[in-house]
C-alpha cells in the first residue's frame, strides 16, 4: 500500500468550506486504497481511524517530516508557494486544479485599483505556472476545465513532453476528479429549519442557498426575486446557510463576500427576518443535511463571467445527496447536469422573471421532492467519493514523475 | 454596401497549392459574407516554394499598411513578421490547435526539443500579438483560454471590460453551406461498378489527419450482416492528399484490400474540386466521421460534418466534439474506437427506409442556425470596430513576448496607463491609481 500525503490549504474541521471538505472526503475515500496522511493548517476536532491527521506549521517542519515517508504528495492552491521545498521532492506531486482561483480573483478584486489587481493577478499567475511546471499528475473538476488546463499545460511545454510513451488521450497527465457524495444516505438527525428557526414555520416552503455568498455569485438576484415570490406566497422563505468563511483569514479578504450587500438589500426591500434569513454562523459539515432535507429547493446563481465557465459549485453535490431539487443559472457545468438529469431548472443569467417562474414551478409541483426522487437515486451512485477519486487511485497505484518523459527527449 | 471606403485585409494560409482545403473554404466563406460590408483583399499566402509564385512580400506589406484590420491565420506571423509591427489591429484565427505529431517519435532528441521550442515560439508570437482571437469550437475555446491565461492575456484589464472575455476570444464554428441545387449527373449509385441503384451509401470525406479513425469503420463493415450487401462505404479522397506508404490513407487502402473489401463494399473515389466533392456527397445516404480517443481529436474542428449537413446527410460520428449531431438530432454519436458501437450505429441507419428524409427537418434547422452569415457574426462585430486589445494598447506586452509581465508596470508604459485612467476614471481616478502605484512600487523595491 502506498503512502499519500495530502496537504490541505484550508481548514479541515467541523465547520469547513469547499477545499476542506474536498480533502477530508478525499483522504477518507483514498484510505481504502492507500495509507493516507492529511496535513491541515489548524488543529482539527475531526477524526477517522483510517486517516492520520497532522497539523502543519508555517515553517514546514511537519510537512518535511511526513514527506520522508510519503510516496505521493497531493497539493492545491498556494501550498507549493508556501512550501517551495516540495518542488524538489523526489516523490511525484499531484496538483489539484479543481479551483480556478486566478479567475475567481479577477472578480473578487475587480473594485480595487488596477495596480493592485495587477499585483494580485501576477501573484496568482506565477503560482499557477509554477505548479503546472512542477506537477507530475493533475486533477481537475470537469471536462471543460480539463480543456482549459490542457491549454495552460501545453503553454508550459508539459503536453509535448508528456506525449509519446503515454496514453494518447493524456488522461495519465490530467484527469477529472469532481466533487463527491458520501456513500451513506443522508439522515435527518434534528429539526434545523422549519419550526426551529424563528420566522420559519413548520409548514413553510424553504429555499436554501448553501455555501458562501461569494463575489462571483449572484445572491442579490435571488433576494430581488423573493420580493415578488413572498408577496404572493407568504409561506415561501429564503435561508442563506453560510456567511463569510469558516477560515477568518479568508473572510478578511476584502470584496470576497457579498454578505453585507445581501443583508442590506434584504433590509431595504423589507424582507430581512420576514422572508429572507441569514444564518449567523457557518453550518457544521455533519449538520448540513438537516437543513437540506427540510428545505424544498436549493438555489445557486452566478454572474456571466469567465469564472462561471470553469467553476464547480461544490455545495450543489449536497443537494444531490439530499434529493433537493435545484434552480441554477445556466452556463456552468451544473446547469448542464441538472438539465440532462432533470434535477430542477436552469435559468438564464440575471433573468429575474425566469428565476421567479422557475422557483415557483419547482415549489408548486405537488410533493415536488418526491417527484424528483428517482432521478436523484439514479445519479447518486455515480457521484460517490469512492467513485470520483478513481483517477487518483489509479495514479497512486503506479506513481511516476512526469519528468521521465524529459529524459526520453534527452 | 461599402462603409466609408475602409479596407480590410484578409489573409489565408496553408492552401497547399490549391483552393479546395477546408481552411480555404472557411476563409472564402468569410470573404463572401464580409465583403457585403467591407472592402476585402484576400491573399493566398501558401509558403512560396521554388516553383511557386506566392504573394510577394512587398504586396502583402502594402496591403497590410493600407488596411484598417487584418484577419490572419496565425502561422503567417512567422512568415511575415512585419505584420505585427504595422500597427493595424489583428484578429487571429486559431481554428487549428497547432498540435504536432508525436515528438518523442523523432529519432533525434535534440531535434525534437528544437521542434517543440519552435512550435512554442509560433504560438507565443500569435497569442502575444493578436488583438482578437477566434477559434472553431467550444472545446477549442477552453483550450485557448488556458493558453491565453498562461501568456497573461487573461488579465484584469481585459476582464474589466468584459467579464466573459468574449472581447478576447470568440467561437467562429464551421458554417454549413446553404442548400445547393440537385445535380442530375450521378457518379456513384448505378454508375460506379459495385454500387447499385438502391444501395445505401455511407461517405467519409477524408483528410489525412492522425486522429481520424478509419479502421474502426472498416472492421465494423466486416462484421455487418449486410456484409457485401446493401451498404457501400465510399471514402472520398482529395486528389492532392498525401499517399506515402505509411500514411493514413495508404494504411486504410491496404487494410481494406487485404480484407477483400475494396470495390466490393468499400470504395475510394478521388475528387479534385469542391463542387465535385459536394456532388458526390449529395448522392450519399449518410456521412461518417469517427475519431480516436486522443487529445488532438478532442480539439479538432470537424469541417467534414458541416459538409455532410450542407449536402443534407445525417451523420454517424464518434468523439466528444460532435455536439452539433446530438444537439440537433442529426444522426448518431457513438463512443470512440468501438467497433461494436459502430456496427450498431450502421445497423440502425440501415433499418431506416429514407434516411435523408427522416432527418431533413433537423438538418434544415441546423443549417439555418449555423449558416456562414450567422457563424461569422462575432468576427464581423469585431471588424466593425477593430481596435488594439486594451492590454496591448497599454503596453503590457512582455518585451520578448514570453510569459509576460509578472513585475510592476514598466516605466515606459506609464504614460499610456495614465491616459487610460484619465479617460476611464477622470482626474480623481488617475490620482488614486498614481498613489496606489507609488505605494506598491515602494513596497516592491523594499522587498
Amino acid at each position: 500500500m502506498g503512502r499519500v500525503l495530502i496537504i490541505s490549504p484550508d481548514v479541515v474541521n467541523g465547520c469547513m468550506a469547499g477545499p476542506g471538505i474536498r480533502y477530508w472526503e478525499m483522504a477518507r475515500a483514498l484510505s481504502r486504497f492507500a495509507e493516507v496522511t492529511l496535513a491541515t493548517p489548524r488543529d482539527t476536532a475531526l477524526s477517522d481511524e483510517r486517516v492520520e491527521l497532522v497539523t502543519y506549521d508555517q515553517r514546514g517542519m511537519v510537512i518535511r517530516e511526513h514527506l520522508k515517508s510519503a510516496d505521493v504528495v497531493v497539493i492545491q492552491g498556494f501550498v507549493l508557494r508556501e512550501f517551495s521545498f516540495l518542488k524538489h521532492a523526489s516523490q511525484p506531486l499531484v496538483v489539484d486544479l479543481y479551483d480556478p482561483f486566478l479567475l475567481e480573483n479577477l472578480e473578487t478584486h475587480r473594485f480595487r485599483t488596477l495596480a493592485h489587481r495587477h499585483a494580485i493577478h501576477c501573484r496568482d499567475l506565477a503560482a499557477l505556472l509554477e505548479q503546472l511546471r512542477c506537477g507530475d499528475f493533475f486533477l481537475c473538476a470537469s471536462e471543460r476545465q480539463r480543456d482549459y488546463w490542457l491549454g495552460m499545460l501545453a503553454a508550459v511545454g508539459k503536453v509535448d513532453l508528456y506525449r509519446g510513451s503515454n496514453d494518447a488521450s493524456l488522461r495519465d497527465l490530467i484527469d477529472v476528479v469532481s466533487f463527491g457524495l458520501p456513500e451513506a444516505p443522508a439522515r435527518h438527525t434534528r429539526q434545523a429549519l422549519k419550526g426551529a428557526l424563528p420566522g420559519i414555520e413548520p409548514d413553510d416552503r424553504v429555499i436554501v442557498w448553501g455555501g458562501g455568498i461569494w463575489a462571483w455569485l449572484d445572491p442579490l438576484l435571488l433576494i430581488r426575486a423573493m420580493k415578488d415570490v413572498s408577496a404572493e406566497h407568504s409561506d415561501v422563505k429564503l435561508f442563506f446557510m453560510g456567511r463569510g468563511h469558516p477560515n477568518p483569514q479568508i473572510t478578511a479578504v476584502k470584496g470576497l463576500s457579498l454578505f453585507a450587500d445581501a443583508v442590506k438589500l434584504a433590509r431595504n426591500l423589507g424582507l430581512l427576518g420576514r422572508s429572507v434569513f441569514f444564518n449567523d454562523q457557518w453550518v457544521a459539515y455533519e449538520d448540513r443535511q438537516n437543513y437540506l432535507l427540510e428545505a424544498d429547493v436549493g438555489v445557486s446563481l452566478h454572474k456571466d463571467s469567465i469564472e462561471m465557465r470553469y467553476a464547480l459549485r461544490t455545495r450543489l453535490f449536497d443537494c444531490v445527496w439530499c434529493g433537493l431539487p435545484i434552480v441554477v443559472s445556466k452556463g456552468d457545468i451544473w446547469s448542464e447536469t441538472i438539465e440532462a438529469h432533470g434535477l430542477g431548472r436552469g435559468v438564464p443569467v440575471g433573468d429575474l422573471r425566469a428565476l421567479i417562474e422557475a422557483i415557483l414551478a419547482v415549489l408548486d409541483a405537488g410533493g415536488s421532492k418526491a417527484r424528483y426522487r428517482d432521478r436523484f437515486d439514479a445519479l447518486r451512485p455515480l457521484l460517490t467519493w469512492e467513485r470520483v477519486i478513481q483517477p487518483l487511485v489509479k495514479f497512486i497505484a503506479s506513481p511516476h514523475k512526469a519528468t521521465d518523459s524529459l529524459a526520453v527527449l534527452g | 454596401m461599402l462603409i466609408d471606403g475602409r479596407k480590410r485585409i484578409l489573409i489565408a494560409g496553408e492552401t497547399k497549392g490549391n483552393c479546395t482545403t477546408w481552411t480555404w473554404h472557411r476563409f472564402s466563406q468569410l470573404y463572401r459574407v464580409a465583403s457585403k460590408y467591407y472592402r476585402i483583399a484576400m491573399v493566398d499566402c501558401a509558403e512560396p516554394g521554388p516553383s511557386d509564385n506566392g504573394p510577394a512580400v512587398d504586396s502583402v506589406m502594402a496591403l497590410a499598411r493600407d488596411a484598417d484590420a487584418m484577419l490572419i491565420d496565425g502561422r503567417l506571423l512567422c512568415l511575415f513578421p512585419f505584420l505585427r509591427d504595422c500597427d493595424v489591429p489583428i484578429a487571429i484565427d486559431l481554428y487549428d490547435p497547432l498540435i504536432s505529431g508525436d515528438l518523442t517519435a523523432q529519432a533525434d532528441a535534440a531535434e525534437a526539443v528544437a521542434t517543440m521550442h519552435e512550435r512554442e515560439a509560433t504560438i507565443r508570437e500569435q497569442l502575444a500579438t493578436g488583438d482578437f482571437f477566434v477559434c472553431a469550437s467550444e472545446a477549442q475555446r477552453d483550450y485557448w483560454m488556458g493558453m491565453l491565461t498562461a501568456f497573461n492575456r487573461v488579465n484584469p484589464i481585459i476582464y474589466a471590460e468584459d467579464r466573459t472575455m468574449s472581447n478576447l476570444l470568440a467561437v467562429f464554428p464551421w458554417g454549413i453551406d446553404s442548400a445547393q441545387p440537385e445535380d442530375a449527373g450521378r457518379a456513384l449509385k448505378g454508375v460506379l461498378p459495385g454500387i447499385l441503384e438502391d444501395d445505401v451509401v455511407a461517405v467519409w470525406a477524408l483528410e489525412d489527419m492522425p486522429w481520424q479513425d478509419h479502421l474502426t469503420l472498416i472492421h465494423a463493415v466486416t462484421q455487418l450482416d449486410h456484409f457485401a450487401g446493401k451498404l457501400k462505404v465510399v471514402f472520398l479522397t482529395p486528389e492532392f492528399a498525401d499517399r506515402n506508404s505509411g500514411g493514413l490513407i495508404h494504411v486504410l487502402q491496404r487494410t481494406s484490400a487485404s480484407l477483400g473489401l475494396t470495390n466490393r463494399c468499400v470504395f475510394f473515389v478521388d475528387w479534385a474540386t469542391k463542387s465535385e466533392r459536394n456532388r458526390l456527397l449529395r448522392e450519399a445516404d449518410f456521412g461518417v466521421s469517427l475519431h480516436k480517443n486522443s487529445f488532438e481529436a478532442g480539439l479538432a474542428a470537424r469541417p467534414e460534418i458541416a459538409a455532410y449537413l450542407g449536402a443534407g446527410l445525417p451523420v454517424l460520428a464518434s468523439g466528444r466534439n460532435a455536439e452539433i449531431v446530438l444537439g440537433y438530432s442529426l444522426g448518431q454519436v457513438v463512443p470512440e474506437e468501438s467497433v461494436d458501437e459502430v456496427v450498431r450505429g450502421l445497423q440502425q441507419f440501415l433499418s431506416v427506409t429514407d434516411l435523408r428524409q427522416r432527418f431533413r427537418g433537423n438538418i434544415q434547422r441546423a443549417a439555418r442556425d449555423l449558416s456562414w452569415d450567422v457563424v461569422t457574426l462575432p468576427l464581423r462585430q469585431w471588424l466593425e470596430r477593430p481596435r488594439k486589445a486594451p492590454d496591448l494598447a497599454m503596453g503590457l506586452r512582455g518585451d520578448d513576448g514570453t510569459i509576460a509581465n509578472l513585475s510592476p508596470t514598466p516605466v515606459w508604459a506609464l504614460p499610456h496607463l495614465a491616459l487610460h485612467y484619465l479617460r476611464t476614471a477622470g482626474i480623481s481616478g488617475l490620482a488614486e491609481e498614481t498613489c496606489s502605484y507609488l505605494r506598491w512600487k515602494l513596497a516592491y523595491h523594499r522587498r
